[in-house]
C-alpha cells in the first residue's frame, strides 16, 4: 500500500433469508433441491401473475433492523427494477428503492484490540433471481427457477470501512448476527450470503471521496480480500501516475488476481426503476415491531461482552463460546448454576465443542448433563478432585455412566482428594520418618528435596492428598525441623 | 433533451426489439408527442402534490410463511421453447 | 339486430325451472348461433365439447339435487383472451404466446365456474388488450354485428359482439382506458368496469396494473350485477384486491331519494361531440330528471390533463409488464435466436405487433433514467389532482354522467385521425381507471343518422357498485 493513500469501502450484503416459503409467492424456499421443482406460475413469470409479500420476510427485515440498532419504516414501498437476464423471469426484481424498509443502524466490528463502528445506510427487502449453468452444455446456458423469488435482505453500508481485513471482521460479525437471529445460516460458500464492494481511494487528510467501482459477485472472503487489495492498489497507481479512475462494475478473476470492467459503458444499466402497482405500501405497526422486539435473543457483542466482562475469560475464549448462539447460550445457563466461569469455559471449549462438532448435536443433549457438570466443576473448585483425576479418570467413567452423580462415583473410585489435616500429617510424618538421612542433608541446606518428599507424600497418598495442602503443611513440618 | 436515433437505439436496448425504418419514423413522432404531453403536464401546477400511486390508499396485506402447492417440472417446461435435463434451455450466455 | 332469444339469466332459469329448456339445448342454441356468426370472427377457440359435457352434467344435477345448483346456473359466458383457464390455451391475441397453457384459472372465473356458469369459448382482442377497435389482433379483426363493415371497438370488442350477436349471455372483457365501455357503446350493450381492485387480477394478463379491472359485457345490468357480485372480493393472490365488503349487487335495490348526477359541459357542449351522440345524451338526462333525480352541470378543471397522465402511467407499466415475453420460458422463440441477446430481440420483435412495440418503447422512454420525474412522477401528482377532485364532485353527487364514445363505431381499415375526436374519446373513458372508480356503459338507443348503436357511460364512486346499479338497473327499466 503506497504511504499516504486511504482506502474507503462501502458493501452491499445480500443476505439469503431461511423462510420456509419464497418472498412473493408459497414456493418452497429451502436450498437446493432438483432442478425446477421449487416454483410455480408465479416464480416462473408467467402471465397473469402477481406478488403476495410473505409476513416472515418483514419479520426478519425487522429483526435485522432492530439487532442493528436501524430506525424501522412503518411504512416501505417496493419497486421494479427492470432488466433482461435469464434468470430473471419477469424481466424486473420486487426490491425497494425509494421507502425502504430500515434505515441508518451500525455494526461493531473487532479489529486487533479496538472496536469500530460501521454505520448501516439502510436495509432492504428484494427477491433473488434463478440459476444459470453455464458448463453442462458446449453452446447452451441452462436455467434453474428454483433459486426464483427467495427472500434477501440488502444491507447497505456507508463507506465506513478501510481495508480488507475489516471488510473480513465485518462480514464475519454480520454472519455472526445473522445466525444468532435465525435468519439466515450466512454461508458464503452456498450462496446465502454475497456481497458486492464498492472501493474507492483518497489521499489522507482528504475529506471528498474519489471515484468509486463496484466489485460484483464475490462468493468468499477470499477472493473477498484479494480483489480489494488489488483493486486499491490499481486505482492508487491510476491517481499517483495522474489519470482518473473511471466509475465501472467490476468482476473480479480468481485466476489472474485482477479485476476488469463488466460491462462496458454504453451497456450500463438503465433500472427504469418505479413503484410496483401490484404491491401498495407495506404499513407496520408498533405492535408488531414491539412483539419481534420482545422476543429477540441476546447479541453476540452483548453475550462476548458479558463473558469478557462479567466472566472474566479471555478475549480469545469468550470470542469462541460467543461464535454460535447454542453454545453461548448454553454456556450462560451453565454459569447461572456455577460461579467458575473459567473452569466451565475450559470444560466447555475442550470437552464438549469437539463432541458438538463430531456429532453436529445440540449441546444440550451432551451425555453429561448440566447438573452433573456443575457438580464437576466444584469438586474441583473445592480441591476435593485433582484436575488431571477429573478429566482423565472421572471423565470418562462419567460418559459411561451419565446418571451418576460425579461425587459418588468420585468417592466409588477412590478419586477424592482430602486436605484433612491430620490424614496429610500423619503421612508427612511417615515420609520423613522413612528417609532419615534426606531429612538431614534437607537440615544441612539441600533444599531442593523438599519436591522429593512432595512425591513419596503425593505417592503415599495415592493422589488423594490435595496438593495445596499437601504442600503448606509439607513446608511448615520442614522449617520446623 | 434530444428526441434522435440515437435515443431510439437506447430504446431498442433497453426494451430489446429491433424497428425496421418506417417503425422508427413513427416512433420519433410519438416521442415528440410525449414530449407535447409532458409540456402539457407541465403547465399544471403541482408544486407540493404528493404522487398517487395507489388509488385505494390500503397497505399490503402479508401472507403466512407456508409452503402451498407447486409446479412439477414437467407443468413448469411443458411450453418451454427448449428443455434439457428439466432445465430451460437458451443459447449460450457470453457475459458474466 | 334480431332480438335475442334469452335475454337474461333469470329469464333462462325461469325456462330452465318449468322444464321448457335444458342447459344442452341451451348450449346448443349458443353453439348454432357461434357457427352463424363465424364471418364476425368473434371466438378465437369454441369449448364445444367441454360446454356440452358441463351442460349434461348441470341437467343431471337438475333433476337429483337441484339445491345443489350454483347461483350462476344458467349463465353461459365467453372470456376474452387475457382471462387465464388452467389447460386451456392463451395468447392476448399474440403470437409471441401462440400455444401457451396457464397452469392456474383466473380467480374471477374459478368463481364463476363455481356457481356453476359455463364458458363456451375465448373471444378475440386487440392484441395484450392495446387498442380500441379490435383491429390489432393476430386473428384479424372482430366485426361488429350492427354493420359488419364496422369495428366493435375495443379492446374487448369481440366480448361485447359475442354478447350482442346472441352467442353467449354475457361475456368477460377488461378495462384499461375504456375497453369493455368503448366496445359495449359500440355494439348496444351494457358494459361494467368495477371499481380498480374489486375484482381479483391473479389471472389477467397484465397491461396496465393500476388501471386494469376485469369487466362484463351483457344484455342487461342485472346480469352484469350477479356476475360482479360472485367475481367480486379478496384474494389471496393479488395484494392490490380490495377487502371492502361485497354488496348484494344483484338485489338492484332501486334509489331511496332523488339522485344528484353531474355532467361536465366541457365534454357535452364541445362543439365537436356528434350531434348524435349529444341530443341522445340530452334525451337521457332528460328521462332522468323526469324520473326525479337532479341533473346539473359541474366544471371539471382537470379534464384535459387526464390523457396525459394516462398515457404516461399506462405505457409505462406496459412496458414493465411485458418483459417477460421473452421467448425463454413459454410462447414464441425465434428460430433465428443463435444467442441469449438474439433470442430476446428476435423473438420480441417478431413475436409482438406493431401496436404492442410502439408502447412498449413509448413506456421504456418515459421511465427511462433522466425522465422519471418530469414524466411519470408528473403523471402521478395528476392522477392524484383528478382523483381528489373526484372525490369532491362525488360529495356533493352520486353519479356522473359522461358518453361512452364520441361517435359510433367506425370502419374496419379506418382509423380516427382527427385529434378532437381522439382527444373526446379518450376523455370520456379513461377517467374512470384514473380514478378508480366503477363506471357503466348503458345502451341508450342507435344513432338518428346510421342507425347504429350509442352508449352512455354513469360513474359512480369507488366501491359504489350497489348504488349505480340500482340507479341504471332503474332508469332503464323506466319506459
Amino acid at each position: 500500500m503506497v504511504q499516504g493513500y486511504e482506502t474507503v469501502i462501502g458493501l452491499e450484503v445480500h443476505l439469503q433469508l431461511n423462510t420456509r416459503s419464497k418472498a412473493f409467492c408459497a414456493d418452497d424456499a429451502s436450498f437446493g433441491g432438483a432442478p425446477n421443482t421449487r416454483v410455480s406460475a408465479i416464480s416462473l413469470g408467467h402471465p397473469g401473475t402477481l406478488p403476495m409479500p410473505n409476513r416472515a420476510h418483514v419479520a426478519y427485515a425487522v429483526r435485522l433492523g432492530l439487532a442493528l440498532g436501524c430506525h424501522i419504516n412503518l411504512v416501505s414501498t417496493f419497486d421494479r427494477k427492470n432488466y433482461f437476464y435469464a434468470d430473471l423471469p419477469k424481466g424486473y426484481q420486487i426490491t425497494q428503492d425509494k421507502q425502504p424498509i430500515c434505515s441508518g443502524g451500525a455494526l461493531d466490528i473487532r479489529i486487533g484490540s479496538g472496536v469500530r463502528k460501521v454505520r448501516i445506510h439502510h436495509i432492504h427487502i428484494e427477491e433473488d433471481a434463478g440459476k444459470s449453468i453455464h458448463d453442462q452444455l458446449p453452446d447452451a446456458s441452462l436455467i434453474d427457477l428454483n433459486r426464483a423469488g427467495v427472500p434477501l435482505l440488502e444491507i447497505v453500508t456507508e463507506p465506513d470501512l478501510r481495508s480488507a481485513e475489516e471488510v473480513d471482521a465485518f462480514m464475519s460479525a454480520m454472519r455472526r448476527l445473522a445466525r444468532y437471529l435465525d435468519i439466515s445460516d450466512g454461508n458464503m460458500e452456498q450462496g446465502s450470503m454475497r456481497c458486492d464492494v464498492n472501493v474507492s481511494v483518497r489521499r489522507r487528510g482528504q475529506h471528498t471521496y474519489g471515484t468509486r467501482c463496484e466489485i460484483k459477485n464475490l462468493n468468499s472472503m477470499r477472493f473477498a480480500r484479494r480483489a480489494i487489495e488489488y483493486e486499491a492498489g490499481r486505482q492508487i497507481a491510476l491517481v499517483e501516475s495522474g489519470q482518473v479512475v473511471e466509475q465501472n462494475t467490476l468482476h473480479f478473476d480468481p485466476q489472474t488476481g485482477t479485476t476488469s470492467p463488466l460491462r462496458s459503458k454504453e451497456e450500463a444499466h438503465d433500472y427504469r426503476y418505479f413503484p410496483d402497482p401490484d404491491l401498495p405500501p407495506l404499513v407496520l405497526d408498533t405492535a408488531f415491531i414491539e412483539s419481534i422486539r420482545s422476543q429477540m435473543p441476546p447479541l453476540p457483542e452483548e453475550v462476548y461482552r458479558r463473558f469478557t466482562e462479567e466472566y472474566g475469560l479471555s478475549n480469545y475464549d469468550a470470542a469462541l463460546l460467543a461464535e454460535e448462539k447454542s453454545v453461548a447460550l448454553y454456556f450462560i445457563e451453565l454459569c447461572q448454576h456455577t460461579p467458575h466461569t473459567k473452569a466451565a469455559a475450559n470444560l466447555v471449549i475442550n470437552k464438549l465443542l469437539p463432541w458438538r462438532d463430531e456429532n453436529q448435536a445440540d449441546l444440550h443433549s451432551f451425555p453429561i448433563g448440566l447438573p452433573a457438570l456443575t457438580e464437576l466443576l466444584q469438586l474441583i473448585a473445592d480441591n476435593q478432585i485433582s484436575n488431571s483425576a477429573a478429566y482423565q479418570r472421572l471423565w470418562p467413567a462419567l460418559l459411561v455412566e451419565p446418571g451418576q452423580s460425579p461425587a459418588a462415583l468420585a468417592q466409588s473410585m477412590d478419586l477424592l482428594q482430602t486436605s484433612d489435616a491430620e490424614f496429610i500429617i500423619a503421612l508427612i510424618d511417615q515420609v520423613l520418618a522413612a528417609h532419615p538421612g534426606k531429612v538431614s542433608e534437607f537440615r544441612k541446606g539441600k533444599k531442593g528435596l523438599q519436591g522429593f518428599f512432595m512425591g513419596e507424600l503425593m505417592r503415599l497418598s495415592q493422589g488423594k492428598a490435595d496438593p495445596k495442602t499437601a504442600t503448606a503443611m509439607l513446608l511448615q513440618k520442614l522449617q520446623a525441623l | 433533451m434530444q428526441i434522435d436515433e440515437a435515443l431510439i437505439f437506447r430504446l431498442e436496448q433497453l426494451t430489446r426489439l429491433e424497428l425496421d425504418d418506417a417503425e422508427r419514423q413513427e416512433l420519433l413522432h410519438d416521442l415528440n408527442h410525449i414530449l407535447e404531453l409532458v409540456e402539457q403536464m407541465n403547465s399544471l401546477d403541482t408544486t407540493d402534490v404528493a404522487p398517487l400511486a395507489y388509488v385505494n390508499a390500503a397497505s399490503t396485506p402479508l401472507r403466512n410463511d407456508v409452503v402451498g402447492p407447486q409446479a412439477t417440472p414437467e407443468q413448469a417446461l411443458r411450453d418451454a421453447p427448449r428443455a434439457a435435463d428439466n432445465c430451460f434451455k437458451v443459447p449460450k450466455v457470453i457475459d458474466l | 339486430m334480431a332480438a335475442p332469444k334469452y335475454r337474461s339469466l333469470a329469464y333462462v332459469q325461469q325456462l330452465l325451472r318449468s322444464g321448457s329448456l335444458c342447459m344442452e339445448q341451451l348450449v346448443a342454441h349458443y353453439l348454432e348461433q357461434i357457427a352463424a356468426t363465424q364471418h364476425l370472427n368473434i371466438y378465437v377457440e369454441v369449448y364445444a365439447e367441454e360446454a356440452l359435457a358441463r351442460a349434461r352434467a348441470l341437467d343431471v344435477r337438475l333433476a337429483k339435487a337441484p339445491a345443489s345448483l350454483g347461483r350462476l346456473w344458467g349463465m353461459v359466458t365467453g372470456i376474452k383472451d387475457v382471462i387465464c383457464y388452467q389447460d386451456h390455451e392463451i395468447t392476448a391475441a399474440s403470437h409471441i404466446l401462440k400455444g401457451f397453457r396457464p397452469l392456474f384459472s383466473a380467480t374471477a372465473l374459478e368463481r364463476l365456474l363455481a356457481e356453476d356458469a359455463i364458458v363456451i369459448g375465448r373471444v378475440n382482442c386487440d392484441e395484450f388488450a392495446m387498442g380500441s377497435s379490435n383491429e390489432n389482433s393476430c386473428y384479424g379483426p372482430t366485426r361488429n354485428a350492427a354493420d359488419p363493415e364496422r369495428v366493435p371497438g375495443g379492446s374487448s370488442g369481440a366480448s361485447a359482439v359475442a354478447v350482442q350477436a346472441n352467442t353467449c349471455l354475457t361475456a368477460l372483457g377488461s378495462d384499461t382506458g375504456g375497453s369493455v365501455r368503448q366496445p359495449a357503446a359500440f355494439c348496444g350493450v351494457v358494459g361494467l368496469k368495477p371499481s380498480y381492485g374489486r375484482i381479483s387480477r391473479h389471472g389477467l394478463i397484465a397491461y396496465g396494473s393500476s388501471l386494469d379491472q376485469i369487466g362484463i359485457l351483457s344484455h342487461n345490468v342485472a346480469d352484469a350485477a350477479l356476475m360482479l357480485e360472485v367475481m367480486a372480493g379478496p384474494d389471496g393472490f393479488d395484494a392490490t384486491a380490495s377487502s371492502v365488503p361485497v354488496d348484494a349487487y344483484s338485489a338492484l335495490l332501486a334509489p331511496d331519494r332523488p339522485m344528484r348526477v353531474a355532467w361536465f359541459r366541457e365534454v357535452l357542449e364541445h362543439p365537436s361531440l356528434d350531434e348524435g351522440v349529444r341530443s341522445l345524451c340530452f334525451d337521457f338526462i332528460k328521462r332522468m330528471e323526469q324520473a326525479g333525480h337532479t341533473v346539473q352541470a359541474v366544471p371539471f378543471e382537470y379534464l384535459d390533463y387526464t390523457i396525459p397522465a394516462y398515457y404516461v402511467l399506462a405505457t409505462a407499466e406496459a412496458s414493465s409488464n411485458l418483459s417477460r415475453y421473452d421467448g425463454i420460458r413459454f410462447g414464441y422463440r425465434s428460430p433465428s435466436a443463435y444467442d441469449l441477446q438474439s433470442t430476446y430481440k428476435r423473438s420480441r420483435t417478431e413475436g409482438f405487433g406493431k401496436e404492442v412495440k410502439r408502447r412498449i418503447m413509448l413506456g421504456a422512454f418515459v421511465l427511462s433514467a433522466g425522465y422519471y420525474d418530469a414524466y411519470y412522477a408528473k403523471a402521478q401528482q395528476i392522477r392524484r389532482l383528478i382523483h381528489d377532485r373526484f372525490k369532491a364532485i362525488f360529495q356533493e353527487f352520486d353519479f356522473v354522467l359522461m358518453p361512452a364514445a364520441p361517435g359510433v363505431a367506425w370502419r374496419l381499415g379506418e382509423k380516427i385521425t382527427d385529434p378532437v375526436e381522439m382527444y373526446l374519446a379518450d376523455v370520456f373513458t379513461v377517467t374512470a381507471n384514473l380514478v378508480g372508480i366503477p363506471a357503466i356503459a348503458l345502451p341508450v338507443g342507435v344513432h338518428p343518422d346510421s342507425g347504429l348503436p350509442v352508449g352512455l357511460q354513469l360513474m359512480a364512486d369507488a366501491f359504489q357498485e350497489k348504488a349505480l346499479l340500482g340507479f341504471a338497473h332503474h332508469l332503464l327499466a323506466q319506459p
